[in-house]
């Protein structure tokens, strides 16, 4: 598989790591730099008395390297790729690969294999670990209804005295509940909190987004006490977003899944830091089943990602959506090749054609699932404008709708230079009232922002 | 949301009561359903309906389309890939070879009359914002004039924009000056109608950024301003000094009003057969400089402060045996090294050792002996861009980088590249940023 820079690009975790990783690509900075037709490693003088060693899984792509960055990938995997990329005569050709290559790629690929084969329990067992998992279930959930009852006079404690006073509190105030949701098993609660510490309380119409957090909160809580009288999609999507992350492993074991294959985009990817968290959003549109799925790829300082997919490029795979009212967030089952673009493009007739349909549509999702967070959208000809000094997409119709202002500035500014042109059929997020551009269509080639 | 609502979540329900009536009459069914026993949670309730509501009825803004035009097409078509790909490698390149390379990189762009494509214009401004201003200017026009509006939204760029959209009256005095470097025969006018408004330091600046043209018009401005307003008076201000000095090295230089042949007369009047030797560092006509021990009607300090507005107190006694000397190294390098071929009857290759053997101007600090017209030789270099002798000065004197830039500047770039072949310097980065404009090497070789 050979990258281009683009795609390399928007692998990199921030701006600092690319010019960094950029710093890195020169054929010189290499001691060694190879590859076979599944791994692409070399070897880099570092700070330490002995070269770092970069390896990619250039199959099931993944990152290894010696250094000590919690980046991912560090900046020797995006210079390595990097110099693949734009200098493919300096990286060697070669049959095998050092013990050290061979040993992680190996490993990976047993690792894979592995996954594939479930395990087979005794009755016995069976029984044993059905016991402990509810057990562990009615343990959270007894937590979990704590941590709820407490947040829920916390939001009255605050509307008894008026989010004015709110201009006034200090970050603790909200890191302080946001840890004891942590603490009460409710992360998705503690994510709302963070969102309210995340306001600038300065600003005339914070009030605006407070309300608007505050009450998607309240809703979710009484949604969560009233969880018996609900359907089984609706609880677990709201078992979801109190906290209860369904488990990637079990969705994969259950045979009775429905696996949706295709060939799908990767229309691009946002990348979150939360506590030492760094959470890989991964947007895919499939090519023939016009479905949105979104992956999550998490990692730690100590348990790095490992499974990267490449914004722009295409995989051939079968994917298991999580049960519940928007069916979105998803897993890879089976992956089995990596296309580096589309051979055709897909049939869009089923894209927006305004600004004014997805908000229809917006709404007619929100009436399924008033707690919607956020969607995959195609509009076509659209393209990004400035309207008293903040960043709009405009449509053919002249129907406006504000970018989501947590983009960063150069992928605004590069949606701006890929808009030169003209209007563009465009993917993004609709998110808190906003979009965030992932990737748009040009002269039938797609590109992330 | 109605704003008696927004009141009650602002200051607070212990301040104010919750009236359920403002709610749209479409959701007083579901409120209804709804458990509520304390002012808060309907407060809450009422809040997360209207915000639902509104949220699902919310129809998007629109704007008049005429308003939102196209960004304005270019005729020129976009680099090749390959030739863009270039730049992923400038990238790579350490900070100090990042520029030239880079400038390169644009010069030959635009020969080529092409612009930078769309998907590669952000990393590629990123890339020259941090470059000095030249290399900025020239990336703006890179960008082609679609790509106007992008630069205009790096605030890196703002300075790089007026020079390219010139605008003397709306200008900061650094713009202007961007202004007359970008073309100082257009500034003119401006420049001549506002001079007298301008403080001293600008004009210096002004001065600097004039002095290199040879237009006729400029340098009769430059006259003037000579003849009235830094004429040499006691009172005068250090950099109205300066700008004397700016002045009369321009006009010299360019021969303006025969002033350079003057002066080229009064350095034969110290012209004198050699009487001691030196035979073989000296010309066929053994002629050597033999500068006066004592002041005389030219090397005095009234003619040199009015005449060239250089320093007049030697600032070094132990290099400059005397403030003759000292004056001579000052103005030496106002006529060119063919003036002093033919002054001295040597030919321009000799001129060198002649001037760096003369033992006039060697003085001896710790054992070593030190030439002390070697600024002066670099002046000549500088001011009149002759290879022959900017090549073979750089060969025999050291040089420090920042001089040999300087020694190099009016020297063709044709020539450059004479050199660079001749002396097969393909590799040495040092000669290959001398050339930009007229260079028409392929970058891709």
């Amino acid at each position: 598989l050979k990258f281009t820079e683009q795609q390399v690009i928007s692998m990199s975790p921030d701006d600092a790591s690319l010019k960094a990783g950029r710093s890195l690509s020169g054929k010189a900075n290499w001691l060694v730099a190879s590859t076979t037709d599944r791994a692409l490693w070399g070897e880099i003088k570092g700070s330490g008395s002995k070269p770092y060693q970069t390896q990619v899984d250039i199959q099931n792509l993944a990152f290894k390297c010696s250094c000590p960055s919690r980046k991912f990938p560090c900046k020797h995997g995006l210079g390595l790729l990097l110099l693949s990329a734009n200098d493919a005569e300096a990286i060697a050709i070669v049959n095998s690969e050092p013990p050290w290559v061979e040993e992680w790629i190996s490993k990976r690929s047993a690792k894979i294999e592995k996954e594939d084969i479930p395990k087979e329990y005794t009755d016995q067992e069976l029984e044993k670990l059905e016991k402990g998992k509810q057990k562990r279930a009615d343990d959270r959930k007894t937590q979990v209804d704590a941590g709820v009852e407490e947040l829920n006079l916390w939001i009255q404690d605050i509307v008894k005295y008026g989010l004015l006073a709110l201009k006034h509190k200090e970050a603790i105030f909200f890191d302080r509940a946001a840890a004891r949701m942590i603490d009460a098993k409710a992360s998705g609660l503690a994510s709302y909190i963070r969102s309210l510490k995340n306001i600038d309380y300065s600003k005339n119409d914070f009030h605006y987004q407070v309300m608007d957090i505050m009450t998607k909160l309240y809703l979710l809580i009484q949604s969560y006490k009233n969880l018996d009288k609900l359907d089984d999609d609706m609880k677990l999507s709201i078992m979801n977003q109190v906290g209860w992350s369904q488990s990637p492993k079990e969705l994969l074991a259950d045979e009775n899944t429905e696996l949706i294959k295709d060939k799908w985009l990767v229309t691009g990817q946002e990348i979150d830091e939360v506590d030492d968290i760094v959470v890989h959003r991964i947007w895919l549109y499939g090519a023939d089943t016009h479905q949105v799925a979104l992956i999550l790829n998490f990692g730690t300082r100590f348990a790095p990602l490992e499974i990267t997919i490449m914004p722009t490029s295409v995989i051939e795979a079968a994917v298991v959506f999580f049960p519940g009212i928007v069916k979105q967030r998803a897993v890879i089952k089976i992956q089995k090749s990596v296309l580096s673009h589309l051979n055709a493009l897909p049939d869009f007739s089923h894209a927006h054609n305004t600004i004014l349909e997805v908000v229809e549509y917006t709404a007619e999702r929100l009436i399924h699932y008033p707690l919607l967070y956020e969607h995959g959208v195609w509009i076509k000809n659209i393209k990004i404008d400035e309207i008293k000094g903040a960043n709009y997409i405009i449509d053919s119709l002249g129907y406006i709708f504000e970018v989501s202002n947590t983009m960063a500035e150069n992928t605004i500014l590069n949606w701006y230079a890929l808009n030169l042109d003209g209007p563009k059929l465009t993917f993004g997020i609709v998110r808190n009232n906003a979009f965030v551009g992932l990737g748009l269509f040009d002269d039938d080639k797609y590109y992330a922002l | 949301m109605k704003q008696e609502l927004i009141n009650t979540f602002l200051i607070g329900t212990e301040k104010k009561m919750v009236d359920s009536t403002v709610m749209p009459d479409e959701l007083m069914h579901l409120y209804g359903l709804i458990t509520k026993s304390t002012q808060e949670e309907t407060l809450m309730s009422i809040g997360t309906l209207s915000n639902l509501y509104n949220r699902a009825a919310m129809i998007p803004y629109k704007v008049d389309l005429t308003a939102h035009t196209q960004a304005k097409l270019d005729s020129q078509k976009e680099a090749n890939e390959s030739y863009e790909s270039i730049l992923d490698k400038i990238q790579t390149l350490e900070d100090k070879y990042k520029e030239p390379i880079l400038e390169l990189w644009i010069d030959k762009l635009l020969l080529k009359n092409e612009i930078v494509s769309k998907n590669k214009l952000v990393s590629f401004l990123r890339m020259s914002e941090n470059a000095n201003k030249k290399i900025k200017y020239k990336a703006t026009l890179a960008a082609g004039d679609r790509g106007q509006g992008i630069v205009k939204k790096i605030s890196s760029f703002q300075h790089s924009i007026i020079i390219a959209n010139p605008s003397w009256h709306e200008a900061t005095n650094a713009e202007r000056l961007d202004i007359i470097q970008n073309d100082p025969l257009a500034a003119l006018d401006d420049i001549a109608k506002d001079w007298h408004g301008e403080g001293i330091v600008f004009k210096k600046n002004v001065i600097e950024l004039l002095a290199d043209s040879n237009d006729n018009d400029t340098l009769d401005f430059l006259y003037s301003k000579s003849q009235e307003e830094f004429v040499a008076n006691s009172k005068e201000k250090k950099t109205a000094k300066e700008c004397r000095y700016l002045i009369s090295k321009a006009l010299i230089v360019h021969n303006h009003k025969g002033m350079g042949s003057e002066i080229k007369k009064q350095f034969q009047n110290y012209i004198k057969k050699n009487q001691g030797g030196l035979l073989g560092l000296i010309g066929r006509g053994g002629l050597q400089i033999q500068l006066p021990e004592n002041e005389d009607d030219f090397w005095n300090k009234k003619e040199m402060d009015a005449m060239f507005g250089i320093e007049l107190n030697n600032p070094d006694p132990a290099l400059y045996k005397t403030d003759i000397v000292y004056w001579f190294s000052q103005i030496g390098g106002l006529i060119s090294a063919a003036d002093w071929s033919e002054i001295l009857e040597v030919k321009k290759a000799e001129l060198i050792k002649y001037f760096t053997n003369d033992k006039s101007f060697l003085t001896t600090i710790e054992g070593k002996k030190i030439c002390v017209l070697n600024e002066m030789m670099i002046d000549i270099a500088r001011n009149y861009g002759e290879p022959d002798f900017a090549f073979t000065l750089c060969e025999d004197i050291p040089i420090q980088d920042a001089d040999f830039k300087i020694i190099m500047r009016h020297v063709p770039k044709h020539d450059i590249k004479k050199y660079i072949e001749s002396k097969d310097l393909y590799v040495d980065l040092k000669h290959l940023q001398l050339l930009d404009d007229e260079n028409n090497w392929d970058i891709n070789n």
